[in-house]
Parts: structure tokens; C-alpha cells; sequence
């Protein structure tokens, strides 16, 4: 029952240093990652902890497409469609040039789509302090960081199913694209409807919690389709999330699923990775990292700032909705982490994640701040 | 990623048993162990029942007495104490004199007699709690009464295995081996109390001003696993550590919060596989080969408990019908008592046909025991 203790520390871990990094002005996945370096070196990981893990990533992606505001999109509609697209763009393509040099070509794809999803938060926090969250500039950062989750999740699904079995295999892309287009036409179209009717039916059975259970079920019931259909289950359990995030039960749902998530399981995954990151990875991770950094700092600027200023905005703001939009956090975690299960990448592409969510995160709030000051 | 499908399947099946128990006026907990019996290895064999899962439910019963204690009332737990010493001790000696006369009358040698009598001593109270938890029973003084009696329970169970133990061994009683045992209850019960009860405080004190999400929770699970895991350090059960954890943390500021939140997670995944776990580790072939005398066991088993607990609770003046309630509500016999049986095993006491029957006995005191509630409880 060793098992029970090193949860317990996994946990306590996971919230002291979580906020520690947060007060510090970090970000929380950083500190719980760091407690998990500082962990793994008095004790390993095991596979039950591992399962546990990989349930925190199915309900961390399964929340965010909870989270997301459909109609957020028709609002805003195509402005933040192109800055959302062209930064992903941007960001696949100088990823993928960059790790090209030092990695195989499958490899590289990886690193390509692993450079994609924004985590706006960071962003949304320093726009608040500075009162700019209500402006267009922010409003449109919000929009287009909806949709950039989104395009990443499929990028980097599309990815991974692309190289399974170790090779880029351009064959499989239009199989992959098909697919993904059909599941998500068929939860977008069909998903709140057929869900709004599943739990109608389903809320005959009283016991306690049963709704949640049954989210739980359609979670894993859709990941596993999805990894069936040679996609990652990731895809399935986000877009489950981004059906029943339609549907009416979408408040009720998100609560309980946060206290399942964020109690246990999410942290868990956290500090798991930093548990399985040894330390001379990082020693070796070196210039490819600092160059891959590099890279995701300038694409986004870049790829959002073309996007922005094609839809009207003048140059300064496109410069700022760019640098709004380069802090990258969870969501590519997890699928790296679904790409090493899966034997597709080595474990060291952690340290150079890990270090490009660190050098986005930090520099984003003082340049954001600066740009404003001006 | 299969792992999880099992899961999705103990669920489903979780619930919609669950379900059709209840609207049958059975206890869920009846259907979901139904359930489990029959995706289990008995009839269906569709699980594997993979190390994943089997934590999941370690920690669903686990959370179950946590949630228990939580919801205890101390002021009632309190004056439950010699009641509860009561019973509990008439509900070990009852079951064992009864088990050992009725092996020696069945033609076992004396050391395996005693191991059968030490092995229908131990009561597990996890079935019950979620019973008159689900009833609503559980704030009443017969559910404080059995719960309390229960923790008394594991520590007499203790002793009498360490007894047994002796006695096969080195053929008498050792008394610095109960003096050790005795000493870690005492260590145990001293540290939780007294070093536990303000490091609970402080703990949840500070996760108030952590600010990220559920971090109160977090916190709880976490002195939950803790509890749980110095218990077994200390030779005493995990589910007794958590019961004990679960009345700290309710003498806080957060109980109520933690509360709601520990149901959510409680019901939605951990408990209900619990209880259909506990369906599918009952294999009900083995009645199929069980001798009369497994039977003949189990009968005493159910005898033993309600007959010591209820003359116990008689003893401390609770009416008839609550002194059966308090009896029945003990009947279970599970993983402490497999422990027993195993340890027997090991020491070359048991053979393999004399192991199947505590496994017997166990999974008839487990099917018995909701449909004896329901019937205890609705005669009122």
C-alpha cells in the first residue's frame, strides 16, 4: 500500500508547488512538473499511477472542450478564425523546420504540431490588470484562442496518427483527415442533440452522481473510438467534452468533472511527467531546445500578427494580439504525453517542451506590459 | 486504454443495476454487487480486474469510511464508546467459540478449528456503511454503534490472529507479541489523535489559502491516504485509519465542503466500483463444490455475529430490533477475513479444501447481508 502514500505526496505537491510557481509568476503546470523532478529522485512512477495519469489527461482534454464557447465562435467569428488559423500554421511550419535539423522526420512532424495550442490564461490575467481584456484586441484573443485549441488538437492529432509506426506516412494523411472530419462533423452536428437525449433518458436512473458517471463513460467510451479509429483518444475525449458542452448539463457536468479532475487525477498527470523526466535529459537537451523556443515565440507572433492585421487591425495591435497569444501550457503536455505511450517520440522531447512552456509563459506577461506602457 | 473500457463497463453496470435494485426496494448496493457477480469470472469473465481498477476500488471503500467519518456524530460516537467495546468484543468470542466447537465437531484437528473460529471473527464494514449510508441510517446511533464497534473489531481481529499465530508456532501464547500489538493500536490511536487531530487543522488551514482549484479536496484525499497508510504501517486496517481520518477532518471548518465534494467523487467513480468489485472477486462457482460443512460455516458465521453483537447491544440497553440491526449490520466478513484464511495457508494450517471455506463463508455473508438489512431495517 506503499501506492497510497506516494499519492498523497504527489498531491501535496502538487498544490504547494503549483501555487508556489503561480505566486512567483509561473505557471502552476510548471511548479507541479518541478515537484515531480524533486519526487522522482526519491521515488519511480508505476503503471497504476501511470493509468491514473493517463485518466487526468483523457478529463483535462474532456474539460477543456467543456470549457469552450461554441458560440463564442459564431460571435467573433472570422477574425479570430484567421488569427487562430495562421498561427497554428506559422507555428506547425517553423516548428517542423526547426526540429527538422535535429530530429527524424516523424519526429519533427511531432514537434511541428507539439508547437501549435496557445494557453491564452497568462494573457487574460495581464490584460485584466491592464484593463484591456474589453477591448478588441482582447476580445479577439479570447475568440481566437477557442479556435486555436481546437486547430491544435487536430493538428496534433492528425500528427500522431500520421507517424504511428514510426515513419510519416503520407498515405495515411487523407485516411486521418476524413476521419477527423466525419467525427467532428458528427459530434459538432449530432453530439448536443444526441447528448441532450442520452442524459434526458439517463436522468431516470437517481442514484447519486449518476450523470457524472455517465459523462465519465461517454469520456472513455469516445476516447477509445477515437483510438480506434487510429486517431488519439485525446480527440475522442475532447470532443466529447465539446458535445456535452452544448448541451444543457454543461454547467452541472463541468463542476462535478472539476472536482473528479483537478482533486486527484490532473494533478496526478502533472506531476507523473515531472517524475519521469531525468535530470541529464535536460543537460542535453541544449541548443535544439533553445532554438525550438525560439521558434514558438516567433510564430506566434508572427503567424497571429499576419493573421490580425489581414482582418483589419493596424500594426501595433496585431503585434500585441500576437504576443497575447504565444504562452503555450497543458494541453500540448498531454498529447506529448500520449505520443511517448505510444513509443511514437523519446521521453527527453519533455525537456524541450517543458522549456519552451517555461520561456513562453514568463516572457509573455512583462512584453505584453511593455508594449502597453508604450 | 482497455483498462479504461473496463472501467466504462464496471460503470455502466454500476449504475444501471444499481438502479434496478433500487427500484425492486433493494439497496443499489445490492444490484451493483449482482452486477459484479455477473461480469465477473463467475459467469461472464469480461473483466480481467486489472491492478487499475482493483486500486480504484481500494480506494472507494477507503473513501466510503472516510465519507463515514465525516459524517459521524461525534458527540454520539462519544457516548457510543462502551456500547460499542461491547459489542464488539461479544461479537469476536461469540463467532469463535461457535466456529471452533463446530470444526471440532466436523472432525478438524484443533489448530485448524482454531483458525476457523480466529477467521469468523473479523467483521469488514464496508457493504454495511454503504447500506445504511445509501438508507440514511448511518447518523443514527445504531450506525455510529457499528462503526465504532467495528474499529474495535479490527483491533480484537489483531489480536486473535497474533494469538493464533503464537500458539501454531511456538505452541503458547506469547505476551510481548500482544504487547507489541497493543502497543501499535496505542501508538497508532495516540499519534491520530493527539499529533493527527491539529496537523488535520493545519493542513486544511492552509489549502484555504492555496488558491488553486480544489485544492481543499486534494488536501483531504490526501489525509485520507495518509491515515489509511500509517494504519497498515501499524498493523491495524487502512478503512478504520480513513473512518478515523474522516472524524478529524469532520471537527473542521472545511467539513462541510469537503463533504459534498468527497460524495461527487465518491459516487461518480470510486464507490460504485468498490461495490461491484466486491461482486466480481465473489466467485460463485465455489458453491457449486463448497462441502456441507462451508454451509454449516457460513450459518454459524451469520449466527455468531447477530446473536454476540445483539446480546451485546441488549447489554448496553438498545431495543430488540436495534440490537438486531446492530447485529446484522456486522455480519460481513471480507478482506480481513481472507487475510486470516490466507495467513492459515500459509502456515501450512489449511490445505486448499479447508481455504475454500472461509472464501465461502465470505462471499455468503456478503450476498446475505443486504437483503438482511433491508429486513431489519423496515421492520421498525
Amino acid at each position: 500500500m506503499e501506492i497510497l502514500l506516494l499519492i498523497a505526496l504527489m498531491l501535496a505537491t502538487a498544490k504547494l508547488l503549483g501555487y508556489l510557481f503561480e505566486r512567483l509568476g509561473q505557471p502552476v503546470v510548471l511548479g507541479q512538473i518541478f515537484g515531480g523532478l524533486i519526487i522522482g529522485i526519491f521515488f519511480e512512477t508505476n503503471p497504476v499511477i501511470g493509468q491514473f495519469a493517463n485518466l487526468g489527461v483523457l478529463l483535462l482534454l474532456f474539460i477543456a472542450g467543456l470549457e469552450s464557447e461554441l458560440e463564442e465562435f459564431k460571435r467573433v467569428g472570422k477574425q479570430s478564425v484567421v488569427v487562430a488559423g495562421m498561427g497554428v500554421l506559422v507555428a506547425f511550419l517553423l516548428g517542423f523546420a526547426v526540429a527538422y535539423f535535429f530530429v527524424p522526420l516523424h519526429e519533427a512532424v511531432l514537434y511541428g504540431a507539439m508547437m501549435t495550442p496557445t494557453s491564452v490564461s497568462i494573457t487574460v490575467k495581464v490584460l485584466m490588470e491592464l484593463r484591456r481584456l474589453n477591448t478588441r484586441e482582447g476580445t479577439t484573443i479570447l475568440a481566437a484562442a477557442v479556435v486555436d485549441d481546437v486547430l491544435g488538437i487536430l493538428v496534433l492529432t492528425i500528427a500522431i496518427s500520421m507517424i504511428r509506426g514510426g515513419s510519416v506516412n503520407y498515405g495515411s494523411l487523407a485516411e486521418v483527415l476524413i476521419s477527423v472530419s466525419l467525427l467532428l462533423f458528427f459530434f459538432l452536428f449530432f453530439g448536443p442533440e444526441l447528448a441532450e437525449r442520452a442524459f434526458h433518458y439517463l436522468s431516470r436512473i437517481d442514484l447519486p452522481e449518476a450523470e457524472t458517471t455517465f459523462a465519465l463513460v461517454f469520456l472513455i467510451v469516445f476516447a477509445f473510438l477515437a483510438e480506434h479509429l487510429n486517431l488519439a483518444s485525446i480527440l475522442g475525449a475532447y470532443l466529447t467534452g465539446l458535445a456535452l458542452g452544448q448541451s444543457t448539463k454543461k454547467k452541472s457536468i463541468l463542476d462535478h468533472m472539476n472536482v473528479l479532475g483537478y482533486s486527484l487525477f490532473i494533478p496526478l498527470f502533472f506531476v507523473e511527467i515531472g517524475m519521469r523526466i531525468e535530470l541529464d535529459y535536460i543537460l542535453h537537451a541544449g541548443l535544439f531546445a533553445v532554438l525550438y523556443t525560439l521558434a514558438a515565440i516567433i510564430s506566434k507572433i508572427i503567424g497571429c500578427g499576419i493573421g490580425a492585421r489581414l482582418s483589419g487591425f493596424d500594426w501595433g495591435s496585431s503585434i500585441n494580439i500576437g504576443i497575447g497569444m504565444i504562452p503555450r501550457m497543458g494541453v500540448e503536455l498531454a498529447m506529448l504525453a500520449v505520443a511517448i505511450e505510444s513509443g511514437l517520440i523519446g521521453s527527453d522531447a519533455l525537456t524541450v517542451a517543458i522549456l519552451m512552456i517555461f520561456v513562453t509563459t514568463v516572457i509573455t506577461p512583462p512584453f505584453l506590459k511593455w508594449r502597453y506602457s508604450r | 486504454m482497455d483498462v479504461f473500457l473496463e472501467l466504462a463497463l464496471i460503470l455502466i453496470v454500476a449504475k444501471i443495476f444499481g438502479y434496478l435494485s433500487v427500484r425492486l426496494g433493494f439497496p443499489a448496493a445490492l444490484g451493483q454487487l449482482i452486477g459484479g457477480i455477473i461480469i465477473g469470472p463467475s459467469l461472464l469473465n469480461l473483466v480481467s480486474y486489472d491492478e487499475g481498477v482493483r486500486l480504484l476500488a481500494d480506494l472507494g471503500v477507503v473513501m466510503l469510511l472516510f465519507l463515514a467519518g465525516l459524517e459521524t456524530d461525534v458527540d454520539e460516537f462519544k457516548h457510543v464508546g462502551v456500547p460499542a467495546f461491547v459489542i464488539a468484543v461479544l461479537g469476536v468470542l461469540i463467532p469463535f467459540v461457535l466456529g471452533y466447537l463446530g470444526a471440532m465437531a466436523w472432525g478438524f484437528s484443533s489448530v485448524e478449528a482454531m483458525f476457523l473460529g480466529g477467521v469468523l471473527t473479523a467483521t469488514s464494514v464496508g457493504l454495511t456503511t454503504s447500506i445504511l449510508m445509501e438508507m440514511k441510517k448511518l447518523r443514527t446511533r445504531v450506525g455510529t454503534t457499528i462503526l465504532a464497534a467495528a474499529v474495535v473489531d479490527d483491533v480484537l481481529g489483531i489480536i486473535v490472529l497474533t494469538i493464533l499465530v503464537g500458539i501454531n508456532t511456538r505452541g503458547s501464547v506469547y505476551m510481548e507479541d500482544l504487547l507489541i500489538i497493543l502497543g501499535e493500536v496505542v501508538v497508532y490511536f495516540a499519534i491520530g489523535l493527539f499529533l493527527g487531530n491539529p496537523a488535520v487543522k493545519e493542513a486544511l488551514k492552509l489549502s484555504e489559502r492555496i488558491t488553486l482549484p480544489e485544492t481543499i479536496t486534494a488536501v483531504a484525499i490526501a489525509i485520507m491516504l495518509v491515515f489509511a497508510y500509517l494504519a497498515e504501517q501499524f498493523q491495524i486496517a487502512g478503512i478504520t485509519g480513513a473512518y478515523l481520518a474522516g472524524i478529524l477532518v469532520a471537527g473542521t471548518e472545511e467539513a462541510g465542503e469537503i463533504d459534498r465534494k468527497f460524495m461527487t467523487l465518491g459516487y461518480s467513480l470510486f464507490i460504485p466500483v468498490f461495490l461491484v468489485s466486491i461482486g466480481i472477486e465473489s466467485d460463485v462457482r465455489v458453491l457449486a463444490s463448497a462441502g456441507t460443512f462451508a454451509l454449516v460455516y457460513s450459518l454459524l458465521a451469520i449466527i455468531g455475529k447477530v446473536t454476540g453483537c445483539g446480546f451485546g447491544a441488549l447489554v448496553s440497553r438498545f431495543r430488540p430490533i436495534e440490537a438486531l440491526q446492530v447485529g446484522v449490520g456486522m455480519i460481513p466478513r471480507m478482506e480481513v477475513a481472507l487475510i486470516m484464511a490466507n495467513v492459515a495457508l500459509n502456515e501450512g494450517v489449511f490445505d486448499n479444501g479447508t481455504f475454500a471455506i472461509p472464501v465461502t463463508m465470505v462471499l455468503v455473508t456478503t450476498i446475505v447481508t443486504p437483503f438482511l438489512l433491508k429486513w431489519a431495517f423496515s421492520r421498525e
